[in-house]
């Protein structure tokens, strides 16, 4: 189950992705309002959960605030189309990624000089804390009432405008530009920078003693994914049309987490599929005053113990045994 | 004792270094000159500091004193990776590879590595499939270390000599100056051992390498080196061919046994 399956999984992914694609541009004709606006948000969440994947699985970095740069895109934008009101949303959105990805920068300077796995992994949740207590004291961001009265703009594409408010306008917004933020991450984690992330991840010191700088690479990992979450954000701000500082609190951190290891972490959908099942959870148990935690819990735990790879995980080695060959680990993603 | 420091030619010298781990002394000023085109065994027993003498060359851990030269240049304390891109490449005792990627994979990663490290920047941007001059200089590399065949299979599945074997090829996809082999045999049956040794030699001859490497097995040792140096408890107790360091009785009696019933 290498090299000979013929060609990478490119094939494959883009096939998956267009499936994808296709039945979220059909939903609106087929649910409710309710049901569109739930959709929309899972588009969001499973970037939050690709992009964590990508310091995760593929480069081995632990990151317990992901949330945070959620919440930094999301004020980013909501903050600066206020003051600026002009602006075209799609450089704000540029805009507010480039910013997550800045103070991801900088935290990485700080955080990944010396170490990393649970020194990091703390200061990454110090980080939330410190992004939550922020966005509750500062008045300009609505402290803890939350930032109110976000816009959904209007989108000028050269011949024509679209106003995102109308309709079912700003979801499509939304499924199209997670469509090109899932490719951009897929492209990251298959292509040429990928491989070293990769690399990493497997052996730190011997991609070392190759002459990769570990700590730039690392840096880079935990920038890109933190800059993507950011832009997720920053669609999320005028989608709900309010963020509170909830939005950066660890236990929204923890979800990109559960996702993955719902899913599966070797898997590029894994916390696609982690979300989607995840989202589900939530929905049918949302009657169940109180036990709905408890069930999602517990469930929870079932699939992690019963499949330490994730649901894909354990899908690939039901295929694998079916086939009667050994469990699809290490898959040739990268040659031929 | 023979303490001759040759080299007209000194590619690697590391001058008086101390490393000491918080309960002991490990190397206590030794000295050591490598000459290009050298092939440079430091032998010694069990503890003697082969291993630590050889993080301080290649950059895993830094000397307390002393320092390190490479080609003139001070890399005493140079992280790894920038040694690397000025012309290191090393292999460890027990093999590191990249577990689960393919056996391709590694040495891919290693080509591609190689080419960051000389500042080659890639022809296509955008591709995500290695271009078409690094696949044949994978294909190359492991046809050199035998592992065509094995090609497909994931690192973690290939047996220990065929792990170091890949890593072998990961080193010499670097290109590197000087090549560092911490025991290159360690583990194998005698099969092994031969065939790894004459590989060792073929690749020497084909790139004109420069190598350190530490070995216990004596007939490895004498098999490939051009200069031995002997280890004991943290010093340097003799340098010079193996001829030479064969014949000191010192070196007999502290390392070879023969002779002394202490040994």
């Amino acid at each position: 189950m290498t090299s000979h399956t013929g060609g990478s999984t490119w094939g494959r992914d883009a096939a998956i992705a267009s499936l994808v694609l296709v039945v979220l541009a059909l939903l609106p004709f087929a649910g409710d309002k309710g049901l569109v606006f739930l959709a929309g948000t899972l588009t969001l969440h499973v970037i939050i959960g690709l992009s964590w994947n990508l310091m995760f699985g593929r480069t081995g970095l632990v990151s317990f605030g992901h949330a945070s740069f959620f919440a930094i895109g999301g004020y980013a934008f909501a903050w600066v189309a206020k003051v600026s009101p002009g602006l075209h949303p799609l450089l704000l959105l540029a805009a507010a990624g480039l910013f997550g990805a800045f103070v991801a920068f900088i935290v990485g300077v700080i955080a990944l000089r010396r170490s990393v796995g649970v020194y990091f992994a703390i200061l990454t949740l110090a980080l939330g804390q410190i992004v939550y207590l922020l966005l509750s004291y500062i008045p300009a961001l609505g402290r803890e009432d939350g930032f109110t009265g976000i816009r959904r703009p209007r989108l000028a594409l050269g011949v024509a405008s679209i106003d995102l408010g109308s309709g079912d306008n700003y979801y499509y917004f939304i499924v199209v530009m997670c469509g090109v933020l899932a490719a951009g991450l897929w492209w990251v984690m298959h292509g040429r920078i990928g491989r070293v992330f990769k690399s990493i991840q497997q052996d730190a010191e011997r991609a070392a003693f190759l002459g990769i700088n570990i700590q730039a690479y690392r840096i880079g990992s935990f920038a890109i994914a933190s800059g993507t979450t950011a832009i997720a954000g920053a669609l999320y701000a005028p989608w709900l049309q309010l963020l509170t500082p909830e939005v950066a609190h660890w236990t929204f951190s923890a979800r990109p987490i559960l996702y993955t290891l719902l899913g599966g972490v070797q898997s590029f959908w894994g916390p696609a599929v982690g979300a989607l099942v995840f989202a589900i959870l939530e929905y049918g148990t949302r009657t169940l005053h109180g036990l709905s935690e408890i069930v999602i819990g517990s469930i929870l735990l079932l699939v992690v113990l019963a499949f330490p790879g994730g649901l894909l995980g354990g899908l690939s080695r039901l295929v694998g045994r079916i086939r009667r060959n050994p469990p699809i680990a290490a898959r040739s993603e990268i040659v031929r | 004792m023979i303490l001759q420091n040759s080299s007209d030619n000194p590619l690697l010298v590391a001058t008086d270094v101390v490393k000491d781990y918080p309960s002991v002394k490990v190397l206590k000023r030794v000295n050591v000159s490598v000459a290009e085109g050298d092939t440079f065994a430091v032998i010694g027993p069990n503890g003697a500091g082969k291993t630590t003498l050889f993080k301080v060359l290649s950059g895993e851990v830094f000397a307390d004193s002393g320092t390190v030269r490479f080609e003139g240049e001070d890399v005493t304390r140079m992280p790894e990776w920038k040694r690397v891109r000025r012309g290191f490449g090393r292999s460890f005792q027990v093999a590191r590879v990249f577990r689960e990627l393919a056996t391709e994979e590694n040495v891919v990663i290693a080509i591609e590595a190689c080419e960051r490290n000389m500042g080659r920047r890639p022809t296509r941007l955008l591709a995500c499939r290695p271009s078409a001059e690094v696949r044949d200089l994978v294909d190359q590399t492991l046809l050199e270390v035998g592992l065509i065949d094995k090609r497909a299979e994931p690192a973690r599945l290939l047996s220990h000599g065929d792990k170091k074997r890949l890593e072998l090829a990961m080193s010499l996809a670097l290109r590197p100056r000087i090549l560092m082999l911490d025991e290159p045999t360690a583990g194998m049956s005698p099969a092994d051992r031969r065939a790894a040794t004459e590989l060792i030699a073929t690749i020497r001859a084909r790139h004109r390498m420069t190598i350190v490497l530490t070995e216990h097995d004596m007939e490895v040792v004498f098999g490939l080196a051009s200069r031995v140096a002997v280890l004991h408890q943290g010093a340097m107790v003799a340098i010079g061919t193996p001829a030479q360091v064969r014949d000191d009785p010192m070196v007999r009696e502290i390392y070879l046994g023969t002779g002394s019933g202490h040994a």
